[in-house]
């Protein structure tokens, strides 16, 4: 490739090389692939026909003079989810449900907001338009109160009509970054390029209207931490280790970051290594890109890339490296809470050097950020550490 | 209605079906079996057939007004054959000086009224013989009340026997000593004097002829008829003159009250015995009543020990027989008798009683009448003494109707925090009888430290409203008490020797309860203010427009209305003739047209707020300081709540601010409501009008039957609007507690009320949890009271009365035992009562 800077040498990627090996032979076994299933993206008359089907069941419960109720999918319950190595986290087929009805004082409100979103929802889709979850916010921000009453129902529409949100023309602005070795086009047409040395790309709005992805990478970089991410970048992380894709959903990843996440797994096929801190919240994080997140359990199948490896920085690793204890920070009540949630997670039991990891911790009853190797040297992350973890594979 | 709580209500039979019988004369006497009191059991046969039948509902009374409020139960009796003669109040035992004097007053056989009670099966029971007319007087009265009264015998007191009528006061006060002299000599009969003693005293009745039953419009009609506003008032003061000067020659020695109008002077009616009454009330007798029971309570108080805090139980009668005077037209002479068991009023020194109510109430002079220790041991076997206090007043017939509407009203306030005592109310206007109970023993209470409890039925204190179909299901209000606050008493005020500290405690609730609006608009559309003084009696009487009330004439004096964008101005149009209790104080939001013109329908929130005041010393507070302390707060509560007024205000504040807390967001919810209906149904416009479909469109109006867009959307906010409306009815807690309790008995009952009650102000988070957990129960429960309130309503009272099962009447034996010793006698009584049944059933004369 001509914008590709010169990396290390072919024989640098050897085990990286041999991963994607084994990701592709275990594709081909059909152990790794998603079966299918899950939401699919539905046309924009089967969403409009589904949102008069709701209509009109609430028309002959008022008809009938019974107080409407909507009947949605219990998707913060454990109870509803189950655990598949090849998905990750999903729902179960007859999972149980909450109402929300107009004639109760507390739910009478989350009734309205519904038919409220549904309405905007089938003249998004009447009109082959998109509105972010943000630009609904803004129609009525007094009544709708604030943001994550808006994310939450839309999430709760996408469940109920078993449409993804896509679908329903909405998006949201996206938080992550994109950087390497990677060039599309975008829906309207627009070419991006996302090697250009310090500067991300932010991720794009609509992930399904990306096309024409080129890309030489070797692998696929998930950085936690905006950060850590700067930081690799102002380190020429990217260059030096040519060809690879760095992305960063800026903390908890938003359903774009997610999304470009699995599309350039679906497309590529190559490894996918997460760097986040070594506490709780950071194994949570490389969790949801992983196995995906209780919440969206729903959209499983568009959202999770169960060939995810964890890159560092481990637990074990701080041990191993010497790193100074006065660098570390004691695990808070909070975060072990955290780490026991964690490790009670079904996925855990799968994941037995994760356990480990976890145990190493939960027994240090220490943490460490990322930003802990800087104590060691500068740029001790981008020179040292993760060269070695990509060259002598010390993922897990 | 009251109808549930009401004990007026309670069946004639009593507990089990069985009518209380006269050992239980105090606790489970109900109207009929008081009547009964003080005829031969023929009379009694003759003059309760019409009762009884009105009982059963074979002769339906026609009508309810008037004295009593139509929540109570209303028997009239009315005698239509000939005029109705005074009725007999049963006295004290005739001294033997005057045993022979009795059969010589004209107007008392005094045999035959002697024995006017109901006695044991087995005992004579004499036909009571005809009324013997007055003599004809042989020379004019003497207008000199001084001239008449030195022609009087002297008075004899000395000879009084420990269980005869005392009769004191009169002669304390220079000048009237003369008038007392002259009672001997008036030709009324003695009362009867030779009853044996019972536990209740029996009122005043002294029929010869049944009553018929009449309706409580048709007491008014006669009320007015002899002189009420219907009246001419110029032939009332020219029949009135009259009677002054020659009609009452032996009785008008006092004259009457300077520019009152009116008689305020009696002579004693018996012509020489000490024991009758004589009275001097220089106010209306509806203030006599009132200070009396004050201060009977006040002594019952101190008597029962007001450290334990405990509730007084007990009953008590009142009744007031008017007849119409001989001597004076366009009045009515009117004997008023106080009554209740000996037991309460153990103690009691007439001596002391006399002049420290003469405090308030100058120049008066009642007959106390009770059974000594001694006669109850030797004749009842009870061994309770009953008191009775009688006193006379000739009245304007207007006037005794307004008396009668303040002591009603008194009465009310009284048991709205004593709930264990019971008033028994009687008037009877020329033989009309009208009969309210007055009790709130089974009803919710809000227990307070000082030995009273509030009762927190919201029918007390607003009328019940209904919407549409739907009844209220919750009955209750839930007080928020404010932090206690001690009052400072202007040095000038407190006098010597006034030792103690005056607390005030306010508490405020809004009715009905916040919740009952939560789909409804919310308006506070008036303000009602309680002023309680110590052990829980009213400091100001009903109607009265003393100074105590002053301070509460600036509408913003303690509450910031602005802080809730509301503007009280005084309300001083309430009626005296209503079933609710009568705030002292009472302010209504002043609104726009608009507004009412809106709302002419809803009747809105009333927000109560309840100043109790209490006296504290370090020592057990005794009966005359108590006494002292009442009559300061009652002239001087406005200068002393000035005084205070900054940590007045910040009490009452605090306590009306919780209590609004509840009604903003109740406000709040309601907002919310029409905010997120109004958006459901504007977003189902928007897709169905909004849709390409016309399969969807079609399905969606033939739904609701609309022709077009419009009118559907019309029926669909009407459709939304009516499911909410029904689906959101709220539930209240405290019913619902009750009801999952397991059936108790009624004191049981009560007891878990009162722990109910202040459990849930106490903790009101956890009401709420508990509240989710019981909330079918008591949407149930609520549904069946309410049915259970339309089928008291439509039955007849006495009807839904027979429909009770247990028996709440207090006993008056001392133990408060219900076993007592006199139980054969009751169950002979009772045998008695059922064979008297056959013959009311059987058809008899016309009334």
């Amino acid at each position: 490739m001509a914008f590709a800077p010169m990396g290390p040498e072919a024989s640098f990627f050897a085990v990286v090389d041999q991963h994607k090996a084994s990701l592709l032979a275990t594709l081909s076994r059909g152990g790794g692939e998603p079966a299918g299933g899950g939401t699919r993206l539905a046309s924009s008359s089967e969403v409009l026909a589904s949102i008069e089907s709701v209509i009109q069941d609430i028309i002959t419960s008022v008809a009938r003079n019974e107080a409407p109720a909507f009947t949605i999918d219990n998707r913060s319950s454990w109870e509803n989810i189950k655990f598949e190595d090849s998905v990750g986290l999903q729902m179960v087929s007859h999972c149980t449900t909450r109402k929300i009805k107009s004639d109760s004082p507390k739910s009478v409100k989350n009734f309205a907001l519904i038919l409220k979103i549904l309405s905007m929802i089938y003249k998004l889709v009447q009109s082959n338009t998109y509105a972010t979850k943000r630009d609904i916010y803004y129609t009525d921000s007094q009544l709708f109160g604030n943001q994550t009453v808006v994310d939450n129902i839309i999430n709760d529409i996408s469940c109920m009509l078993k449409v993804p949100r896509m679908s329903l023309h909405i998006l949201s602005t996206s938080k992550g970054l994109i950087a390497g070795n990677l060039r599309y086009m975008e829906e309207d047409g627009t070419r991006v390029h996302c090697t250009c040395g310090s500067t991300a790309v932010a991720v794009p709005s609509n992930i399904q209207g990306i096309q024409n992805l080129i890309t030489d990478a070797k692998f696929l970089l998930i950085v936690e931490k905006d950060a850590t991410f700067q930081r690799l970048l102002d380190d020429n992380f990217c260059n030096r280790m040519s060809p690879c894709i760095m992305v960063t959903g800026k903390g908890v990843p938003d359903l774009n970051t997610r999304l470009l996440v699995k599309k350039l797994w679906d497309t590529f096929h190559i490894p996918v290594f997460a760097l986040v801190d070594a506490d709780p919240h950071g194994i949570e994080i490389m969790c949801i890109y992983k196995y995906g997140s209780k919440a969206m359990s729903f959209e499983a199948h568009n959202l999770t890339v169960p060939a995810i490896r964890w890159l560092g920085l481990l637990p074990s690793d701080i041990k191993r490296l010497n790193i100074p204890r006065d660098t570390l920070i004691p695990l808070t009540k909070r975060d072990q809470m955290k780490l026991d949630s964690v490790l009670k997670r079904p996925y855990i039991t799968c994941q037995p050097f994760w356990r480990k990891e976890m145990e190493i911790m939960a027994d240090s009853k220490m943490k460490a950020e990322i930003q802990a190797l800087t104590f060691l040297s500068s740029d001790y992350l981008s020179r040292v550490y993760l060269p070695n973890k990509l060259k002598f594979g010390g993922w897990i | 209605m009251e109808l549930a709580t009401k004990e007026a209500r309670r069946s004639p039979l009593g507990s089990r079906g069985k009518p209380p019988t006269s050992s239980r004369a105090g606790a489970g006497r109900d109207r009929s079996t008081w009547i009964r009191a003080g005829r031969s059991a023929e009379e009694t046969r003759r003059l309760e057939q019409p009762a009884l039948s009105d009982t059963l509902g074979a002769q339906p009374t026609r009508s309810l007004n008037a004295f009593v409020s139509p929540n109570s139960c209303k028997t009239l009796l009315s005698a239509p054959e000939r005029p109705a003669f005074p009725t007999p109040r049963p006295s004290p035992p005739v001294p033997g000086w005057l045993a022979h004097d009795s059969p010589s007053c004209p107007r008392d056989p005094a045999g035959a009224r002697a024995r006017r009670r109901i006695l044991p099966p087995g005992l004579p029971r004499p036909r009571p013989r005809p009324r013997p007319r007055p003599r004809p007087r042989p020379r004019p009265q003497p207008r000199c009340p001084h001239a008449a009264a030195q022609s009087a015998p002297p008075r004899r007191r000395d000879k009084a026997g420990p269980g005869a009528g005392t009769y004191l006061g009169a002669e304390r006060r220079p000048g009237r000593r003369e008038c007392g002299g002259r009672r001997r000599t008036a030709r009324r009969p003695a009362h009867p004097s030779a009853h044996g003693p019972s536990r209740l005293p029996a009122p005043p009745h002294r029929s010869w002829r049944a009553p018929a039953v009449r309706g409580l419009r048709e007491v008014r009609r006669e009320v007015r008829r002899r002189g009420g506003p219907m009246g001419g008032a110029g032939a009332r003061g020219r029949e009135e003159r009259r009677a002054t000067g020659r009609g009452r020659r032996r009785r008008s020695t006092s004259g009457r009250a300077a520019g009152s109008g009116r008689r305020c002077c009696w002579c004693c009616r018996c012509s020489s015995c000490c024991r009758c009454c004589c009275l001097r009330v220089m106010e209306c007798t509806a203030v006599a009543v009132c200070e009396i029971l004050k201060y009977l309570i006040i002594h019952w108080k101190c008597e029962t020990g007001t450290s334990k805090g405990a509730l007084l139980e007990g009953q008590l009668v009142i009744s007031m027989e008017a007849l119409n005077s001989k001597h004076q037209a366009n009045t009515l002479h009117c004997v008023t008798t106080i009554a209740s068991a000996g037991s309460i009023y153990g103690g009691l020194v007439l001596k002391k009683f006399l002049k420290e109510i003469q405090s308030v109430l100058p120049g008066f002079s009642a007959k106390l009448n009770w059974t000594s220790e001694e006669a109850s041991c030797s004749q009842d076997i009870s061994g309770v003494t009953p008191f009775q206090m009688i006193f006379e007043v000739d009245e304007k017939p207007r006037t005794l109707m307004t008396d009668s509407l303040v002591i009603k009203n008194f009465l009310h306030k009284i048991v709205m925090v004593h709930p264990k005592i019971k008033f028994n109310f009687t008037v009877k206007v020329n033989g009309v009888l009208s009969m309210e109970v007055f009790g709130t023993k089974n009803e919710p209470t809000l227990n307070l430290s000082n030995g009273i409890a509030l009762v927190i039925s919201c029918q007390h204190y607003v009328r019940r409203p209904r919407f549409g179909t739907a009844e209220l299901l919750c009955g209750r209000i839930r007080p928020v008490l404010g932090p206690p606050v001690v009052l400072c008493i202007p040095g000038d005020m407190a006098g010597p020797g006034f030792s103690g500290s005056l607390t005030l405690t306010p508490a405020a609730a809004l009715c009905p309860c916040p919740k009952v609006f939560s789909n409804q608009l919310n308006r506070i559309s008036s303000v009602s203010i309680f002023l309680y003084g110590p052990s829980g009696l009213p400091l100001i009487l009903p109607s009265q427009e003393p100074p105590t009330t002053t301070v509460f004439k600036d509408t913003s004096y303690f509450i910031d209305w602005k802080k809730y964008h509301l503007c009280m101005v005084p309300n001083l149009g309430l009626s005296l003739d209503r079933d609710l209790v009568l705030p002292d104080v009472s302010y209504q939001v002043e609104s726009s047209e608009g507004d009412q013109s809106q709302n002419m329908d809803f009747q809105g929130q009333t927000l109560l707020l309840f100043l109790f005041v209490d006296f504290h010393s370090g020592f057990p507070v005794q009966q005359t300081e108590l006494w002292r302390v009442h009559t300061l707060l009652t002239t001087h509560l406005s200068a002393i709540l000035t005084e205070s007024h900054s940590v007045v205000q910040d009490s009452v504040q605090v306590a009306v601010d919780q209590a609004l807390e509840q009604h903003h967001q109740a406000t709040k919810d309601h907002q919310k409501l029409q905010v997120s209906l109004s958006v459901a149904v504007n977003s189902i416009m928007s897709i169905v009008t909004g849709s390409t479909s016309s399969s969807f469109r079609k399905i969606c109006l033939r739904a609701l039957q609309a022709a077009d867009t419009q009118e559907f959307g019309t029926k669909l906010h009407k459709s939304f609007h009516e499911i909410t409306r029904h689906r959101l009815l709220p539930y209240c807690s405290c019913e619902m507690k009750q009801q999952l309790l397991p059936e108790k008995n009624a004191e049981q009952s009560t007891e878990d009320a009162h722990e109910n009650s202040s459990l849930e102000l106490l903790a009101g988070t956890s009401e709420q949890v508990e509240n989710k957990r019981l909330k079918r129960g008591c949407l149930r429960q609520g549904m069946e009271e309410t049915r259970a309130f339309h089928s008291a309503r439509t039955r007849s009272p006495s009807e839904a009365a027979a429909c009770r099962t247990k028996p709440t009447g207090a006993s008056l034996t001392p133990g408060g035992s219900r076993g007592s010793p006199g139980d054969s006698l009751e169950d002979s009584l009772w045998q008695q009562e059922v064979s008297n049944l056959s013959e009311w059933l059987s058809p008899g004369p016309e009334p």
